[in-house]
């Protein structure tokens, strides 16, 4: 049966597989169009149909290794590749390492149009003072002022094609070592509007 | 011009932000200025709130250094603060940490709900207990901060989701050990 992108204004018990999960107000989901047509009648829900259709249009995926099967169900165009580059105006550049929570994507793509960069961050303890080697940290610390700060995940990253995004592309590719210290230096010197995502997003809870 | 800005309304947290101010001095040489009510301090406003909330999203009026680093009252701290003022002097327009507790727990319902509604569930929540933001490059942050706190007069960390929503700042962020951690003790709730 064919499934509609909704946005909940109210909040809906949902079950997948028998495991029921909570959405709330103004979370974007998917769901079968009868009951899209149902909750749409009774006023729990609306078509975000202009902001869905921004998020299918321009959006690519660049799959850092072989793309699941899986990731067909996002209706994105996937590419592969091994190095982070701008695919389309929204690319989320992605390593399969990471299981993706594909009910997730859509709402990224989405906070491209205020951001220009999306990343969850890896942990709220480990820090990176905690990541790389001595000297890494000595050089990170060096241009990033202080070690206490939580680091992004390099394996999940939304960036719109704009020039702080190309800019942070090219600083990303430019720096070597850890990746995650290697990542968090690049966002460091490109300062891009950049959305911290809770780390959720990386099935923490 | 850098500089601390605490915020006090009523005997606990006037004793609060002086036992902060007596510690931060040991390890920072920083100007400070109190906002509140009482003959001790330096900005006089009166309270319009419970929590002292509409002097926060007032901050930017209210101080006048450059870059400005705003703690809660119940706060001690145990080092030097410089670097948040340093990313500042970098290019970045505030410094906060992220909040890990459940998500607007403690504002209203209705407020929460809206703010899922405008802003989505989807982006970190801050913890606004302590902050360093450029005055110049947040005027218009702290505008919007305003008009969205005066929607329910409530908390200030709904109001400052949707702010971020509606007009993205360059946000860097800094980890536990600075709000809540072993460089800046947060002892939650003592200064009401």
């Amino acid at each position: 049966m064919g499934k509609v992108w909704i946005r909940l204004n109210c909040v809906k018990n949902l079950e997948t597989r028998g495991v029921v999960s909570r959405a709330y107000p103004g979370d974007y989901i998917q769901v079968d169009k009868s009951r899209a047509r149902q909750w749409l009648a009774a006023g729990d829900c609306d078509i975000p149909a202009r902001e869905m259709s921004k998020v299918t249009k321009d959006c690519a995926v660049l799959c850092l290794g072989s793309p699941p099967e899986n990731i067909r169900a996002l209706k994105v165009p996937v590419e592969t590749g091994d190095k982070p580059r701008i695919v389309d105006t929204y690319t989320l550049i992605w390593d399969p390492i990471l299981a993706l929570r594909l009910e997730l994507v859509p709402i990224g793509f989405h906070l491209l149009e205020k951001w220009e960069v999306a990343i969850p961050m890896i942990d709220y303890d480990y820090l990176a003072l905690d990541a790389g080697t001595l000297q890494e940290r000595q050089d990170t610390k060096a241009l990033i002022r202080d070690l206490r700060v939580p680091l992004y995940d390099p394996r999940l990253v939304f960036v719109r094609d704009c020039p702080g995004g190309r800019q942070f592309v090219e600083n990303w590719n430019a720096e070597e070592g850890d990746r995650r210290l290697a990542l968090l230096r690049a966002v460091y010197k490109t300062k891009p509007l950049i959305c911290a995502l809770p780390i959720t997003w990386i099935n923490k809870a | 011009m850098r500089g601390v800005a605490y915020i006090a309304y009523g005997a606990n947290a006037l004793k609060e932000a002086r036992l902060s101010i007596e510690s931060l001095k040991m390890h920072n040489n920083l100007p400070v200025v109190m906002i509140g009510d009482t003959p001790g301090c330096h900005v006089h406003m009166t309270i319009r709130d419970k929590g002292g909330r509409w002097a926060k999203v007032n901050l930017d009026n209210l101080v006048p250094f450059d870059d400005v680093l705003y703690i809660d009252a119940d706060t001690r701290i145990y080092g030097d603060l410089s670097a948040g003022f340093d990313v500042l002097d970098d290019g970045w327009d505030v410094v906060i940490t992220p909040s890990t507790a459940d998500w607007l727990w403690h504002v209203s319902d209705d407020e929460r709900d809206a703010t899922r509604l405008e802003a989505g569930r989807f982006i970190t929540q801050l913890q606004g207990g302590l902050f360093f933001f450029n005055k110049q490059r947040t005027k218009r942050f702290f505008e919007l901060w305003r008009e969205e706190w005066l929607r329910w007069k409530g908390q200030d960390q709904g109001a400052l989701l949707r702010t971020l929503y509606k007009e993205p700042v360059r946000v860097w962020s800094f980890g536990k050990p600075w709000n809540g951690g072993t460089l800046v003790a947060h002892r939650f709730g003592a200064a009401r």
